[in-house]
Protein backbone atom coordinates (compact mmCIF):
# COMPACT_ATOMS: atom_id res chain seq x y z
CA UNK A 1 0.00 0.00 0.00
CA UNK A 2 1.06 3.27 -0.79
CA UNK A 3 0.90 6.15 1.53
CA UNK A 4 2.48 9.71 0.41
CA UNK A 5 1.55 12.43 2.87
CA UNK A 6 1.23 15.54 1.44
CA UNK A 7 -0.03 17.81 4.01
CA UNK A 8 2.81 20.69 4.12
CA UNK A 9 3.17 20.41 8.09
CA UNK A 10 4.42 17.08 7.29
CA UNK A 11 7.23 18.54 5.12
CA UNK A 12 10.20 17.51 4.81
CA UNK A 13 12.76 18.93 7.63
CA UNK A 14 15.77 20.88 6.33
CA UNK A 15 16.79 21.43 2.64
CA UNK A 16 16.75 19.18 -0.13
CA UNK A 17 19.15 16.64 -1.51
CA UNK A 18 18.32 17.67 -5.38
CA UNK A 19 20.95 18.99 -7.47
CA UNK A 20 20.27 21.26 -10.64
CA UNK A 21 22.46 21.13 -13.55
CA UNK A 22 23.05 24.13 -15.34
CA UNK A 23 19.99 23.56 -17.45
CA UNK A 24 17.83 23.63 -14.11
CA UNK A 25 17.36 19.93 -14.41
CA UNK A 26 16.94 18.19 -11.12
CA UNK A 27 18.26 15.29 -10.07
CA UNK A 28 16.21 13.87 -7.28
CA UNK A 29 18.24 11.67 -5.12
CA UNK A 30 15.06 11.68 -2.59
CA UNK A 31 15.36 8.08 -0.53
CA UNK A 32 11.67 7.81 -0.41
CA UNK A 33 11.20 6.74 3.70
CA UNK A 34 12.43 10.58 4.14
CA UNK A 35 9.65 11.71 2.05
CA UNK A 36 7.19 9.97 4.13
CA UNK A 37 6.52 7.76 1.02
CA UNK A 38 5.95 4.16 1.58
CA UNK A 39 6.64 2.32 -1.84
CA UNK A 40 4.91 -0.92 -1.74
CA UNK A 41 7.44 -3.42 -1.68
CA UNK A 42 5.41 -4.77 -5.18
CA UNK A 43 6.49 -1.09 -6.85
CA UNK A 44 10.47 -1.01 -6.44
CA UNK A 45 9.92 0.00 -10.14
CA UNK A 46 7.11 2.53 -10.07
CA UNK A 47 8.85 4.26 -7.27
CA UNK A 48 11.68 4.53 -9.08
CA UNK A 49 9.90 6.11 -11.60
CA UNK A 50 7.71 8.30 -9.98
CA UNK A 51 10.85 9.43 -7.60
CA UNK A 52 11.73 12.91 -9.78
CA UNK A 53 7.79 13.48 -9.33
CA UNK A 54 8.29 13.14 -6.10
CA UNK A 55 11.02 14.67 -5.51
CA UNK A 56 9.63 17.50 -6.79
CA UNK A 57 6.52 17.30 -4.39
CA UNK A 58 9.01 17.85 -2.15
CA UNK A 59 11.44 20.44 -3.44
CA UNK A 60 7.64 22.42 -3.96
CA UNK A 61 7.00 21.85 -0.51
CA UNK A 62 10.08 22.79 0.57
CA UNK A 63 10.23 25.86 -1.13
CA UNK A 64 7.03 26.92 -0.96
CA UNK A 65 7.57 27.75 2.89
CA UNK A 66 11.30 29.62 1.61
CA UNK A 67 9.60 33.52 1.75
CA UNK A 68 12.40 34.53 -0.63
CA UNK A 69 11.03 32.32 -3.58
CA UNK A 70 8.01 31.73 -2.81
CA UNK A 71 4.76 31.24 -5.16
CA UNK A 72 7.19 33.03 -7.62
CA UNK A 73 8.74 29.63 -8.02
CA UNK A 74 7.29 27.64 -10.46
CA UNK A 75 9.13 24.58 -8.50
CA UNK A 76 7.22 25.32 -5.16
CA UNK A 77 3.78 25.99 -7.54
CA UNK A 78 3.99 22.41 -9.23
CA UNK A 79 5.02 21.20 -6.15
CA UNK A 80 1.81 22.14 -4.33
CA UNK A 81 0.17 21.27 -7.74
CA UNK A 82 1.57 17.35 -7.62
CA UNK A 83 0.50 17.57 -3.61
CA UNK A 84 -2.84 18.18 -4.60
CA UNK A 85 -3.24 15.64 -7.14
CA UNK A 86 -1.75 13.28 -4.43
CA UNK A 87 -4.67 14.31 -2.50
CA UNK A 88 -7.11 13.93 -5.10
CA UNK A 89 -6.83 10.70 -5.96
CA UNK A 90 -6.38 9.80 -2.83
CA UNK A 91 -9.58 10.68 -2.13
CA UNK A 92 -10.83 9.27 -5.08
CA UNK A 93 -9.00 5.73 -3.92
CA UNK A 94 -11.50 5.78 -0.92
CA UNK A 95 -14.86 5.40 -3.54
CA UNK A 96 -12.81 2.08 -4.94
CA UNK A 97 -11.32 0.72 -7.76
CA UNK A 98 -14.71 2.08 -10.57
CA UNK A 99 -14.22 5.30 -9.23
CA UNK A 100 -10.58 5.14 -10.37
CA UNK A 101 -11.30 3.69 -13.69
CA UNK A 102 -13.88 6.50 -14.03
CA UNK A 103 -11.86 9.44 -13.13
CA UNK A 104 -9.00 8.16 -15.20
CA UNK A 105 -10.67 6.97 -18.32
CA UNK A 106 -9.69 3.92 -19.11
CA UNK A 107 -7.76 1.82 -16.43
CA UNK A 108 -6.92 -1.80 -17.43
CA UNK A 109 -4.77 -4.18 -16.32
CA UNK A 110 -2.06 -2.50 -18.14
CA UNK A 111 -2.03 0.47 -15.81
CA UNK A 112 0.75 -0.59 -14.00
CA UNK A 113 2.81 -1.03 -17.65
CA UNK A 114 2.02 2.29 -18.51
CA UNK A 115 3.76 3.25 -15.26
CA UNK A 116 7.15 1.47 -16.56
CA UNK A 117 6.57 3.03 -20.26
CA UNK A 118 6.20 6.87 -18.49
CA UNK A 119 9.89 6.39 -17.74
CA UNK A 120 11.06 9.48 -20.09
CA UNK A 121 8.18 11.50 -19.40
CA UNK A 122 9.24 11.29 -15.56
CA UNK A 123 12.01 12.23 -16.64
CA UNK A 124 11.27 15.27 -18.68
CA UNK A 125 8.89 16.11 -15.59
CA UNK A 126 12.14 17.11 -13.59
CA UNK A 127 12.57 19.69 -16.43
CA UNK A 128 11.19 23.21 -14.98
CA UNK A 129 8.60 23.36 -17.68
CA UNK A 130 4.87 25.12 -17.98
CA UNK A 131 2.74 25.11 -14.87
CA UNK A 132 0.17 22.99 -16.38
CA UNK A 133 2.34 20.57 -18.42
CA UNK A 134 3.44 19.79 -15.26
CA UNK A 135 0.27 19.39 -12.45
CA UNK A 136 -0.72 17.27 -15.48
CA UNK A 137 2.31 14.81 -15.54
CA UNK A 138 1.95 14.48 -12.54
CA UNK A 139 -1.73 13.43 -12.32
CA UNK A 140 -1.01 11.07 -14.69
CA UNK A 141 1.71 9.64 -12.75
CA UNK A 142 -0.05 9.66 -9.54
CA UNK A 143 -3.09 8.32 -11.03
CA UNK A 144 -1.52 5.63 -12.42
CA UNK A 145 1.10 4.53 -9.28
CA UNK A 146 -2.05 4.43 -7.16
CA UNK A 147 -4.18 2.52 -8.69
CA UNK A 148 -1.65 -0.29 -9.51
CA UNK A 149 -1.51 -0.19 -5.63
CA UNK A 150 -4.97 -0.37 -5.44
CA UNK A 151 -6.06 -2.05 -7.45
CA UNK A 152 -3.34 -4.92 -9.33
CA UNK A 153 -0.88 -5.08 -6.43
CA UNK A 154 2.77 -6.27 -7.25
CA UNK A 155 2.65 -5.83 -11.34
CA UNK A 156 2.75 -8.88 -12.60
CA UNK A 157 5.31 -9.18 -15.63
CA UNK A 158 4.16 -12.69 -16.98
CA UNK A 159 3.30 -16.24 -16.37
CA UNK A 160 4.67 -19.61 -17.09
CA UNK A 161 3.61 -23.22 -16.13
CA UNK A 162 5.11 -25.01 -13.60
CA UNK A 163 6.01 -28.88 -13.81
CA UNK A 164 3.56 -30.74 -11.49
CA UNK A 165 6.56 -32.65 -10.28
CA UNK A 166 8.46 -29.87 -8.99
CA UNK A 167 7.74 -28.06 -4.95
CA UNK A 168 7.65 -24.51 -4.94
CA UNK A 169 10.66 -23.21 -2.76
CA UNK A 170 13.25 -25.80 -3.47
CA UNK A 171 16.19 -24.87 -6.07
CA UNK A 172 14.81 -27.32 -8.56
CA UNK A 173 11.88 -25.04 -8.50
CA UNK A 174 14.05 -22.09 -8.62
CA UNK A 175 16.15 -23.17 -11.55
CA UNK A 176 13.26 -23.76 -13.80
CA UNK A 177 11.18 -20.33 -12.51
CA UNK A 178 14.69 -18.19 -13.45
CA UNK A 179 14.67 -19.36 -17.01
CA UNK A 180 11.19 -17.81 -17.96
CA UNK A 181 11.63 -14.80 -15.75
CA UNK A 182 14.95 -13.75 -17.76
CA UNK A 183 12.95 -14.30 -20.87
CA UNK A 184 10.33 -11.86 -20.01
CA UNK A 185 12.43 -9.04 -18.01
CA UNK A 186 14.69 -9.31 -21.35
CA UNK A 187 11.86 -8.47 -23.40
CA UNK A 188 10.79 -6.07 -21.17
CA UNK A 189 14.30 -4.07 -20.60
CA UNK A 190 14.70 -4.64 -24.93
CA UNK A 191 11.21 -2.71 -25.35
CA UNK A 192 12.57 -0.51 -22.87
CA UNK A 193 15.45 0.51 -25.32
CA UNK A 194 18.39 -1.76 -23.63
CA UNK A 195 19.95 -3.76 -26.19
CA UNK A 196 20.55 -7.28 -25.64
CA UNK A 197 24.52 -6.75 -25.14
CA UNK A 198 23.98 -4.34 -22.13
CA UNK A 199 22.04 -7.15 -20.70
CA UNK A 200 24.58 -9.68 -18.67
CA UNK A 201 22.57 -12.39 -17.30
CA UNK A 202 23.20 -15.09 -15.23
CA UNK A 203 19.95 -17.14 -13.79
CA UNK A 204 21.98 -20.57 -15.44
CA UNK A 205 21.52 -23.42 -13.01
CA UNK A 206 24.04 -23.11 -10.39
CA UNK A 207 25.68 -19.76 -11.04
CA UNK A 208 25.83 -17.74 -8.56
CA UNK A 209 25.72 -13.89 -7.89
CA UNK A 210 22.81 -11.30 -8.73
CA UNK A 211 20.79 -12.88 -11.55
CA UNK A 212 20.77 -9.92 -14.41
CA UNK A 213 22.42 -6.78 -14.48
CA UNK A 214 22.57 -3.91 -17.18
CA UNK A 215 25.14 -1.16 -18.35
CA UNK A 216 25.85 1.96 -16.42
CA UNK A 217 24.16 4.37 -18.94
CA UNK A 218 20.94 2.40 -19.20
CA UNK A 219 20.32 1.44 -15.17
CA UNK A 220 20.98 5.77 -15.09
CA UNK A 221 17.61 5.76 -17.17
CA UNK A 222 16.06 2.92 -15.63
CA UNK A 223 16.88 3.62 -11.95
CA UNK A 224 18.24 0.19 -11.43
CA UNK A 225 21.55 -1.70 -12.20
CA UNK A 226 20.78 -5.34 -10.69
CA UNK A 227 17.99 -7.92 -10.64
CA UNK A 228 17.69 -10.59 -8.37
CA UNK A 229 14.93 -12.99 -8.73
CA UNK A 230 13.81 -15.00 -5.81
CA UNK A 231 10.86 -16.65 -4.42
CA UNK A 232 7.71 -14.50 -3.28
CA UNK A 233 8.05 -15.98 0.64
CA UNK A 234 9.76 -14.01 3.54
CA UNK A 235 12.51 -16.03 2.96
CA UNK A 236 13.31 -15.21 -0.04
CA UNK A 237 13.83 -11.81 0.72
CA UNK A 238 15.32 -12.37 3.29
CA UNK A 239 17.70 -14.24 1.11
CA UNK A 240 18.06 -11.42 -1.28
CA UNK A 241 18.70 -8.89 1.23
CA UNK A 242 21.50 -11.21 3.05
CA UNK A 243 23.01 -11.75 -0.48
CA UNK A 244 22.56 -7.66 -1.64
CA UNK A 245 24.68 -7.14 1.79
CA UNK A 246 26.94 -9.31 1.27
CA UNK A 247 27.19 -8.10 -2.81
CA UNK A 248 28.28 -4.94 -1.30
CA UNK A 249 25.32 -3.36 -3.40
CA UNK A 250 23.15 -0.46 -2.81
CA UNK A 251 19.94 -1.77 -2.00
CA UNK A 252 18.45 0.97 -4.48
CA UNK A 253 20.19 -0.39 -7.19
CA UNK A 254 18.86 -4.27 -7.40
CA UNK A 255 15.56 -4.66 -8.52
CA UNK A 256 13.93 -7.50 -6.62
CA UNK A 257 11.69 -9.71 -9.32
CA UNK A 258 9.18 -13.18 -7.47
CA UNK A 259 7.95 -15.93 -8.91
CA UNK A 260 4.91 -17.54 -7.05
CA UNK A 261 3.79 -21.26 -7.02
CA UNK A 262 1.76 -20.91 -9.59
CA UNK A 263 4.22 -19.58 -11.59
CA UNK A 264 3.32 -15.92 -11.38
CA UNK A 265 6.50 -13.76 -12.43
CA UNK A 266 6.10 -10.25 -10.55
CA UNK A 267 7.86 -7.37 -9.96
CA UNK A 268 8.60 -7.50 -5.99
CA UNK A 269 7.57 -8.90 -3.10
CA UNK A 270 3.90 -9.83 -1.99
CA UNK A 271 3.23 -12.25 0.66
CA UNK B 1 17.45 17.88 -24.60
CA UNK B 2 19.39 15.48 -22.20
CA UNK B 3 22.37 13.40 -23.78
CA UNK B 4 20.71 9.65 -22.63
CA UNK B 5 17.67 11.54 -25.20
CA UNK B 6 20.21 12.07 -28.16
CA UNK B 7 21.44 8.74 -27.61
CA UNK B 8 18.35 6.47 -27.08
CA UNK B 9 16.96 8.50 -30.13
CA UNK B 10 20.26 7.12 -32.11
CA UNK B 11 21.16 10.95 -32.75
CA UNK B 12 24.92 9.53 -31.53
CA UNK B 13 27.12 12.79 -32.67
CA UNK B 14 24.98 15.14 -30.37
CA UNK B 15 24.72 12.41 -27.69
CA UNK B 16 28.34 12.69 -27.87
CA UNK B 17 29.05 16.29 -27.19
CA UNK B 18 26.21 16.18 -24.14
CA UNK B 19 27.62 13.20 -22.67
CA UNK B 20 31.13 15.44 -22.76
CA UNK B 21 29.06 18.29 -21.07
CA UNK B 22 27.69 15.86 -18.52
CA UNK B 23 31.46 14.21 -17.92
CA UNK B 24 32.83 17.29 -17.64
CA UNK B 25 30.71 18.36 -14.53
CA UNK B 26 30.27 15.05 -13.09
CA UNK B 27 33.51 13.82 -13.78
CA UNK B 28 32.96 10.13 -11.64
CA UNK B 29 29.64 9.24 -12.79
CA UNK B 30 30.27 6.40 -15.11
CA UNK B 31 27.21 6.17 -16.64
CA UNK B 32 28.47 9.21 -18.73
CA UNK B 33 31.63 7.61 -19.42
CA UNK B 34 29.26 3.86 -20.50
CA UNK B 35 27.01 6.40 -22.56
CA UNK B 36 30.06 7.99 -24.30
CA UNK B 37 31.91 5.13 -25.12
CA UNK B 38 28.60 3.23 -26.80
CA UNK B 39 27.85 6.69 -28.60
CA UNK B 40 31.85 6.80 -30.07
CA UNK B 41 31.03 2.67 -31.21
CA UNK B 42 27.71 3.89 -32.63
CA UNK B 43 29.20 6.33 -34.93
CA UNK B 44 32.32 4.12 -35.41
CA UNK B 45 34.81 6.16 -33.72
CA UNK B 46 36.54 2.92 -32.07
CA UNK B 47 39.87 4.98 -31.41
CA UNK B 48 37.83 7.60 -28.90
CA UNK B 49 35.70 4.74 -27.46
CA UNK B 50 38.62 2.37 -25.93
CA UNK B 51 39.76 4.28 -23.14
CA UNK B 52 35.59 4.66 -22.27
CA UNK B 53 35.28 1.20 -22.65
CA UNK B 54 38.12 0.45 -20.49
CA UNK B 55 36.78 2.80 -17.87
CA UNK B 56 33.65 1.36 -17.89
CA UNK B 57 35.07 -2.63 -18.10
CA UNK B 58 37.08 -1.83 -15.14
CA UNK B 59 34.67 -0.05 -13.18
CA UNK B 60 32.71 -3.54 -13.84
CA UNK B 61 35.18 -5.96 -12.95
CA UNK B 62 35.59 -4.28 -9.72
CA UNK B 63 32.33 -4.45 -8.93
CA UNK B 64 31.62 -8.12 -10.24
CA UNK B 65 34.98 -10.37 -11.05
CA UNK B 66 32.93 -12.86 -12.27
CA UNK B 67 31.26 -10.25 -14.87
CA UNK B 68 32.56 -10.27 -18.92
CA UNK B 69 32.77 -6.52 -18.42
CA UNK B 70 32.68 -4.79 -21.44
CA UNK B 71 35.28 -7.48 -23.07
CA UNK B 72 33.51 -8.54 -25.69
CA UNK B 73 32.99 -4.65 -26.69
CA UNK B 74 36.47 -4.02 -26.54
CA UNK B 75 37.41 -6.83 -28.60
CA UNK B 76 34.74 -5.81 -31.34
CA UNK B 77 36.14 -2.49 -31.34
CA UNK B 78 40.03 -3.86 -31.56
CA UNK B 79 38.46 -5.69 -34.95
CA UNK B 80 36.94 -3.10 -36.33
CA UNK B 81 40.70 -1.46 -35.49
CA UNK B 82 41.50 -4.16 -37.63
CA UNK B 83 43.63 -5.58 -34.98
CA UNK B 84 42.20 -8.93 -35.18
CA UNK B 85 44.94 -10.86 -32.99
CA UNK B 86 43.93 -9.10 -29.92
CA UNK B 87 40.18 -9.05 -31.00
CA UNK B 88 40.23 -13.23 -30.86
CA UNK B 89 42.34 -13.26 -28.10
CA UNK B 90 40.06 -11.35 -26.11
CA UNK B 91 36.76 -13.52 -27.05
CA UNK B 92 38.73 -16.24 -26.33
CA UNK B 93 39.60 -15.48 -23.41
CA UNK B 94 36.22 -14.70 -22.50
CA UNK B 95 35.53 -18.16 -23.99
CA UNK B 96 37.88 -20.18 -21.79
CA UNK B 97 36.63 -18.03 -18.42
CA UNK B 98 33.30 -19.03 -18.87
CA UNK B 99 34.52 -22.63 -19.27
CA UNK B 100 36.79 -22.73 -15.90
CA UNK B 101 33.87 -20.71 -14.41
CA UNK B 102 36.12 -17.32 -13.88
CA UNK B 103 33.05 -15.84 -15.68
CA UNK B 104 29.64 -16.64 -14.76
CA UNK B 105 27.46 -13.91 -16.57
CA UNK B 106 26.97 -13.28 -20.29
CA UNK B 107 25.50 -11.09 -22.63
CA UNK B 108 22.87 -14.07 -23.36
CA UNK B 109 20.51 -16.75 -21.96
CA UNK B 110 22.02 -19.40 -23.42
CA UNK B 111 25.16 -19.88 -21.30
CA UNK B 112 28.00 -17.75 -22.67
CA UNK B 113 26.96 -18.89 -26.42
CA UNK B 114 27.96 -14.96 -27.40
CA UNK B 115 31.24 -15.89 -26.51
CA UNK B 116 31.64 -18.40 -28.83
CA UNK B 117 29.65 -17.48 -31.65
CA UNK B 118 31.97 -14.24 -31.77
CA UNK B 119 34.99 -16.14 -32.09
CA UNK B 120 33.31 -18.23 -34.37
CA UNK B 121 32.71 -15.27 -36.54
CA UNK B 122 36.37 -14.04 -36.05
CA UNK B 123 38.33 -16.93 -36.80
CA UNK B 124 36.38 -18.06 -39.48
CA UNK B 125 37.04 -14.71 -41.09
CA UNK B 126 40.59 -14.56 -40.56
CA UNK B 127 40.72 -18.56 -41.64
CA UNK B 128 42.99 -19.19 -37.95
CA UNK B 129 42.41 -22.86 -37.73
CA UNK B 130 43.14 -23.26 -33.94
CA UNK B 131 40.59 -20.59 -32.84
CA UNK B 132 37.98 -21.55 -35.15
CA UNK B 133 38.59 -25.65 -33.74
CA UNK B 134 38.60 -24.04 -30.04
CA UNK B 135 34.90 -22.16 -31.02
CA UNK B 136 33.37 -25.43 -32.22
CA UNK B 137 34.49 -27.43 -29.54
CA UNK B 138 33.30 -24.31 -26.59
CA UNK B 139 29.98 -24.46 -29.18
CA UNK B 140 29.50 -28.17 -28.82
CA UNK B 141 30.36 -28.19 -25.08
CA UNK B 142 27.49 -25.94 -24.27
CA UNK B 143 25.00 -27.60 -26.40
CA UNK B 144 25.44 -30.67 -24.46
CA UNK B 145 24.29 -28.44 -21.58
CA UNK B 146 21.47 -27.27 -24.12
CA UNK B 147 19.99 -30.64 -24.62
CA UNK B 148 20.27 -32.00 -20.88
CA UNK B 149 18.16 -29.06 -19.33
CA UNK B 150 16.23 -27.80 -22.38
CA UNK B 151 13.82 -25.45 -20.86
CA UNK B 152 16.88 -23.73 -19.18
CA UNK B 153 18.22 -21.89 -21.93
CA UNK B 154 17.33 -19.40 -24.77
CA UNK B 155 17.92 -17.67 -27.82
CA UNK B 156 20.75 -17.60 -29.42
CA UNK B 157 20.79 -22.25 -28.51
CA UNK B 158 19.46 -22.48 -32.37
CA UNK B 159 21.75 -20.40 -34.11
CA UNK B 160 25.03 -22.81 -32.13
CA UNK B 161 22.79 -25.74 -33.21
CA UNK B 162 22.73 -24.34 -36.70
CA UNK B 163 26.53 -24.01 -36.52
CA UNK B 164 26.99 -27.34 -34.90
CA UNK B 165 24.61 -28.54 -38.32
CA UNK B 166 21.97 -30.01 -36.22
CA UNK B 167 18.92 -27.49 -37.37
CA UNK B 168 18.61 -24.88 -40.68
CA UNK B 169 18.41 -21.39 -41.12
CA UNK B 170 14.82 -21.60 -41.23
CA UNK B 171 14.16 -23.75 -37.83
CA UNK B 172 16.18 -20.35 -36.53
CA UNK B 173 13.90 -18.04 -38.04
CA UNK B 174 11.02 -19.61 -36.97
CA UNK B 175 12.53 -20.04 -33.39
CA UNK B 176 13.08 -16.45 -33.26
CA UNK B 177 9.92 -14.79 -35.05
CA UNK B 178 7.91 -17.76 -35.37
CA UNK B 179 8.10 -17.32 -39.24
CA UNK B 180 10.04 -19.28 -41.57
CA UNK B 181 10.66 -17.07 -44.06
CA UNK B 182 12.48 -13.67 -43.94
CA UNK B 183 10.30 -11.71 -45.59
CA UNK B 184 8.18 -12.31 -42.72
CA UNK B 185 10.77 -12.81 -40.04
CA UNK B 186 11.50 -9.09 -40.57
CA UNK B 187 7.88 -8.17 -40.31
CA UNK B 188 7.83 -8.99 -37.06
CA UNK B 189 10.70 -7.10 -35.80
CA UNK B 190 8.77 -4.22 -36.15
CA UNK B 191 6.62 -5.15 -32.62
CA UNK B 192 9.32 -6.07 -30.70
CA UNK B 193 12.89 -5.03 -30.12
CA UNK B 194 13.73 -8.13 -29.01
CA UNK B 195 12.79 -10.02 -32.26
CA UNK B 196 14.97 -7.31 -34.18
CA UNK B 197 17.93 -8.19 -32.06
CA UNK B 198 17.88 -11.61 -32.35
CA UNK B 199 17.09 -11.83 -36.16
CA UNK B 200 20.08 -9.64 -36.38
CA UNK B 201 22.21 -12.33 -34.46
CA UNK B 202 20.58 -15.21 -36.89
CA UNK B 203 20.99 -13.34 -40.11
CA UNK B 204 24.84 -12.17 -38.67
CA UNK B 205 25.88 -15.96 -38.18
CA UNK B 206 24.12 -17.24 -41.41
CA UNK B 207 26.23 -14.94 -43.18
CA UNK B 208 29.38 -16.52 -41.23
CA UNK B 209 28.36 -20.27 -42.23
CA UNK B 210 27.95 -19.04 -45.87
CA UNK B 211 31.80 -17.70 -45.93
CA UNK B 212 32.38 -20.90 -44.69
CA UNK B 213 30.94 -22.66 -47.43
CA UNK B 214 32.56 -19.98 -49.72
CA UNK B 215 29.57 -17.74 -50.19
CA UNK B 216 31.44 -14.88 -50.04
CA UNK B 217 28.01 -13.01 -51.94
CA UNK B 218 25.67 -14.59 -49.76
CA UNK B 219 27.94 -13.65 -46.65
CA UNK B 220 28.04 -10.07 -47.75
CA UNK B 221 24.02 -10.33 -48.49
CA UNK B 222 23.12 -11.26 -44.97
CA UNK B 223 25.83 -8.77 -43.55
CA UNK B 224 24.23 -5.85 -45.52
CA UNK B 225 20.70 -6.83 -43.77
CA UNK B 226 22.04 -6.79 -40.26
CA UNK B 227 22.95 -3.55 -40.59
CA UNK B 228 19.62 -2.33 -42.36
CA UNK B 229 18.14 -3.77 -39.48
CA UNK B 230 19.39 -0.58 -37.88
CA UNK B 231 21.46 0.21 -34.41
CA UNK B 232 18.36 -0.82 -32.49
CA UNK B 233 19.59 -4.77 -33.55
CA UNK B 234 21.95 -6.30 -31.56
CA UNK B 235 25.11 -3.60 -31.40
CA UNK B 236 28.18 -6.36 -30.95
CA UNK B 237 26.53 -7.56 -34.40
CA UNK B 238 25.37 -4.50 -36.02
CA UNK B 239 29.33 -2.96 -35.52
CA UNK B 240 30.84 -6.37 -36.57
CA UNK B 241 27.99 -5.89 -40.30
CA UNK B 242 28.55 -2.52 -40.88
CA UNK B 243 32.69 -3.16 -40.48
CA UNK B 244 32.08 -5.86 -43.48
CA UNK B 245 30.21 -3.64 -45.49
CA UNK B 246 32.88 -0.67 -45.19
CA UNK B 247 35.32 -3.47 -45.99
CA UNK B 248 32.92 -4.24 -49.18
CA UNK B 249 33.38 -0.86 -50.83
Amino acid sequence: MITVKTNSAERLPGKSTNTYDVNGNIDANYDASKLGVNIAPGLPNAGTIVKPMRGLVADGLNYAGDTFTGKANPIADSGRLAGNYIDGWKATAAQGPEAFAKRLGNVSGSAAFEVGSMALPATKLSKLSTLSKMGGTAERLVAREVVVAETTGPRLIGSYTPSANLKFGTTLFGDEAHAPASRMLTDELTSRGVPLGSIIDRTGPGLRGVDMSIDPIYAKKLGFEHIEIKPNSESGLSTMNRQIRKWDYDPRSVRPVTYDANGNIRDGFNF
Amino acid sequence: MEALDYFMEGRFSEAIDAFRCKLTNEPDDIAWVDGLAKSYCEVGDFVAALPFLEHVHNYQKAKNPDSPGQQLQLSCAYWCLDDRARAIALTRELCASILDRSINMAPDQAGGATFGLILHYMSATTGDVDNYEYALDYLRKLNIKYDKRPTQFRYPVLTVKQVLGEVSFEDVLEGVTNERTLAAALRATVTSRLVKSELGIALFHDGTLQRITDNEIGCRKRMSQVFELGYQTESIRWYLARNEIAKFK
